[in-house]
């Protein structure tokens, strides 16, 4: 398909997945310009690479992979990510007198606010497990940690979730089965 | 059972990785009283953590159209508007020392950079970059959405600015800073090198000093040079037409002091020249090269119109014997 009007298959690929792949960047990073800067790269060097290309995999699947790389080097090479030493957590305490009512969009907030306090390891050891259908060995092998580190870390990034979020989870409830889901 | 396994259980339900010893493990804590809450709600955290960043929708259509312009030659613009631009210019590079306070650093950052071979980049905003080898652009991560177009640069870069009167284009160097609005211009910028130099194709463009008041105005075909040591900022006379001559292989002159010349020689083709008459230095050349022509003719035609002799020393390095100035 990429080898005849390479263009259009292009744009195809980049109309379906993009959407879909500035978020997968966006929750490793978590900055939108930066996700999308990464995502453009993407497609750029699929397209300029498509006559060498051989994909063995589906495009989605070769199109996120190329995209969590790309997002954990930029992390690496700006020295955002170290996985040797431990972190600390910023997760502060939840607010004393929770208000009554969450709005949607509150919640939304405080579940960004949640995770992007945990130590920067932590999620994105988290975030790879909960939205990348990555395994603990695929996650181990992607950062050179072990399988049982992935499973103490998500287990962790859980627990200090609890921590932050917990006091909202039975308004939350509400919220969610308002919303359908 | 210690609460920590309990989690990594709940956890691996979630994800169907539950062995059949996980799964007893697991249904026998449940059936402790309160147990069943309790996993209740760490479900619905987990729930609730899949709903992180849901709220942000990228534009489509704006990354769509900036890959469709990264993926065609770049086409060429129309004289018309580039003088409109021009001269919007003008109006606005008035304001522009005003602006220098709006842009902030932020700790965040996006680095390009070439290695050892020149590497093409597109910007947030469509302008092009062509970055020489060793050379590096950095610029904050939320360019897209700040007031002035900000970035820095080590090395050298040729650069097609997409014109957004709103927003300045900006590039700082270690000693000098770059203000455009839409245009294209070849920045030199070497820490180890004495000078830093600007020459700009089309549009106009401020260069000033990083320190000082210094500033100088440059339209299209114009070369300015900022000297590192005596912190001098300085016109170079006459008409430049070798903005992206490191890309193209070629150089051209039009009246050039050969002193110029051989600077742009070195700077383009990594060429030396040496002079050993040295009041050769001030005498003017005028060269066109053709598609295809090469260092060695430019250096022959050289030697032809200054009567003088060419001599090779080694690979890239070349003496000029005797001769004077024509006429």
């Amino acid at each position: 398909m990429l080898r005849r009007d390479s263009q259009r298959a292009v744009e195809v690929l980049f109309r379906q997945h993009y959407a879909y792949l500035c978020r997968t960047a966006y929750r490793l990073l978590p900055d939108e310009s930066l996700a999308e800067d990464l995502v453009q790269e993407v497609f750029y060097e699929l397209w300029k690479r498509h006559a060498q290309l051989t994909i063995s995999t589906s495009f989605k699947a070769y199109l996120r992979r190329a995209t969590v790389n790309k997002a954990l080097n930029y992390l690496r090479d700006n020295r955002k990510l170290s996985f040797d030493g431990e972190e600390t957590t910023g997760i502060p305490d939840p607010e004393p007198g929770i208000a009554q009512s969450l709005e949607a969009a509150e919640l939304q907030e405080k579940i960004d606010e949640a995770v992007d306090q945990l130590p920067e390891r932590c999620r994105i050891i988290f975030i790879l497990s909960r939205f990348e259908e990555m395994s603990y060995q695929e996650i181990a092998d992607q950062l050179d940690i072990s399988p049982r580190t992935v499973e103490n870390q998500i287990s962790r990034a859980l627990r200090l979730l609890r921590t932050a979020l917990g006091p909202y989870l039975p308004f939350i409830l509400l919220i969610l089965s308002g919303a359908g889901g | 059972m210690e609460f920590n396994k309990i989690i990594k259980l709940l956890i691996k339900r979630h994800r169907n990785e539950l062995s059949q010893s996980d799964q007893e493990e697991l249904g026998h804590w449940l059936k402790q009283s309160d147990h069943q809450h309790q996993a209740k709600q760490w479900d619905q955290l987990w729930e609730l953590s899949g709903q992180y960043k849901a709220s942000y929708q990228p534009d489509l259509e704006a990354g769509l159209s900036r890959l469709q312009n990264r993926m065609k030659p770049r086409p060429a613009r129309r004289r018309g508007l580039r003088l409109a631009l021009a001269l919007a210019a003008v109006f606005l590079l008035a304001l522009l020392p005003l602006s220098r306070a709006w842009w902030m650093p932020t700790n965040s950052e996006m680095v390009l950079t070439s290695g050892d071979e020149p590497k093409e980049y597109s910007l947030p905003d469509g302008s092009r970059v062509q970055l020489r080898e060793n050379s590096r652009i950095s610029y904050s991560s939320n360019w897209k959405n700040s007031r002035i177009r900000a970035l820095s640069l080590e090395g050298e870069a040729f650069f097609q600015v997409v014109s957004d009167p709103s927003r300045p284009f900006e590039v700082r160097t270690s000693q000098t800073q770059v203000q455009v609005l839409g245009t294209a211009f070849n920045l030199r910028a070497y820490p180890a090198e004495p000078l830093t130099t600007l020459t700009v194709e089309e549009g106009l463009v401020a260069f000033s000093a990083m320190q000082g008041e210094q500033e100088i105005q440059l339209g299209a075909r114009q070369k300015a040079l900022f000297d590192h040591q005596q912190q001098i900022l300085s016109r170079v006379k006459g008409v430049n037409l070798n903005a992206r001559s490191w890309q193209t292989g070629r150089l051209r002159f039009r009246g050039t002091p050969l002193r110029e010349v051989i600077r742009e020689l070195d700077e383009h083709l990594a060429v030396d020249l040496i002079l050993e008459n040295q009041t050769l230095s001030e005498c003017s050349f005028t060269f066109g090269s053709a598609q295809g022509e090469s260092v060695n003719e430019l250096l022959e035609n050289l030697a032809i119109s200054f009567k003088a002799k060419l001599e090779k020393l080694d690979k890239g390095r070349f003496v000029l014997r005797g001769g004077h100035c024509n006429r």
